[in-house]
């Protein structure tokens, strides 16, 4: 994953914000359509990317021992 | 033959016997004659029921508040002074038994207190989901491996950077210590640090009421969430703590969402789309409807009302219509309007011929 990849909180902002496109003022039945589609696979990205994404677990080198360390 | 020394070198030689025979020794008793001097230097007396010894420290470290009466361990080199008094210069002293420990954390409790150390607006909000995360904890330990074994179950993504710390003892508030600084001090901050430790005794727990550990994490420029001892334990790491959590297993639900949960809602949100939609497109055949009707409405008024004009047009014409007017007794009279001229006379049941024999206008 770049940098530039939208993390999974981007991704459930993005949703978020989609689903309450359908609720709010802004609703237009020509865009349903589209919109619902574009919620359906932005939820599969999130299950996919819930479902795989492992964390990244590192023991730090350094010694805590004693300052010289 | 005796061996003959100076004074000076007694002392000296005396030093290095008891340095060889005790390089370091922890003795247990209770504390008496407590004072510190010039700010610097601590003076005390450790005694049991059988004997007493004087003891110098200095005052930076002293780890944890000390009076008169509290049973104590110190950690000392036995030395004697170039004026020929016996001491101990201690390297450590932690309270030792339930009543010197809850007398010591009280004491550092009120104290830091007074300084707003645990002040609620002191507290900083843990990020939602965060990306980056550092552990101090020891890895060998349950508590360690509770939390690790939560925060994989429940979310994933996140990078983890544990501080590999000994989580008990006179070393363990030192560690943490140089771990917190080692954190604070990366220049790609983590968004949280995490200190973590199972549970334990008292004793075991004390590490985490050291004031200079307890000061570090209140300067930590990173939020801190602490999962220490079990629910019931609470020392002053924790009340520090931008968010405390009760267990290392607490501590894992406190730092990521569950991802079984987000998986839920997500579902949820797409399943309350289209009930949404159907809403939206019933409310425009509602609407749509609604329309036809008052255009429906609208067309039937404006029929009614031609209907109705044309019924009183009828009815004017009908008054007007000369049949009527002569069915009630008027005559219809036709002809030139002179003396001599020959006129016709029309009424409902005759028409008769006549001629003026008189004419005059009105």
């Amino acid at each position: 994953m770049s940098k530039n990849d939208p993390t999974i909180q981007d991704k459930l902002t993005q949703l978020d914000e989609l689903v309450a496109w359908f609720r709010g003022d802004e609703f237009a039945l020509e865009q349903a359509k589209t919109k619902l589609e574009a919620v359906k696979k932005l939820a599969t990205a999130i299950e996919d990317d819930l479902s795989s994404v492992e964390n990244e677990i590192t023991i730090v080198k350094q010694s805590f021992a004693s300052d010289a360390d | 033959m005796l061996p003959k020394l100076s004074v000076s070198d007694f002392i000296a030689l005396t030093n290095q016997t008891l340095e060889y025979a005790y390089p370091a020794i922890e003795i247990e008793g209770e504390v008496a004659s407590f004072k510190v001097n010039q700010g610097k230097f601590v003076f005390f007396d450790i005694k049991d029921a059988g004997g007493s010894v004087g003891c110098f420290m200095m005052l930076f470290q002293l780890r944890v508040p000390i009076e008169d009466g509290m049973k104590v361990v110190v950690t000392a080199a036995p030395k004697l002074t170039q004026w020929g008094k016996f001491s101990l210069t201690v390297r450590a002293i932690r309270p030792s038994g339930e009543g010197s420990l809850k007398k010591s954390f009280e004491l550092l409790r009120a104290k830091l207190d007074q300084e707003g150390l645990f002040a609620i607006e002191r507290k900083r909000p843990l990020p939602t989901i965060p990306q980056r995360v550092a552990v101090i904890s020891s890895p060998q330990a349950a508590g360690y491996a509770d939390f690790v074994k939560i925060v994989n179950d429940r979310w994933g993504g996140v990078r983890i950077d544990v501080a590999a710390v000994t989580v008990q003892g006179a070393d363990a508030p030192d560690q943490i210590i140089r771990a917190l600084k080692y954190f604070n001090e990366q220049e790609d901050l983590p968004e949280v640090i995490v200190i973590i430790r199972g549970g334990g005794s008292a004793d075991d727990l004390s590490a985490f009421n050291d004031e200079q550990l307890v000061r570090a994490v209140a300067a930590s420029r990173v939020p801190t969430l602490t999962g220490i001892g079990h629910e019931v334990d609470e020392s002053l790491v924790d009340l520090v703590a931008d968010v405390r959590a009760a267990t290392p297993s607490n501590a894992a639900q406190l730092l990521v969402p569950d991802r079984h949960e987000i998986v839920r809602r997500t579902r949820l949100q797409v399943e309350s789309v289209l009930p949404h939609v159907t809403q939206r497109i019933d409310a425009l055949r509602e609407r749509v409807a609604q329309s036809f009707e008052l255009s429906y409405t609208a067309v039937e008024s404006a029929i009614v009302a031609h209907r109705e004009r044309v019924r009183q047009v009828r009815l004017l014409a009908a008054e007007l219509d000369p049949e009527r007017v002569l069915a009630r007794g008027y005559a219809l009279v036709r002809g030139e309007q002179r003396v001599g001229g020959k006129i016709t006379v029309e009424t409902t049941g005759a028409i008769m011929k006549a001629e003026i024999y008189e004419y005059e206008q009105k």
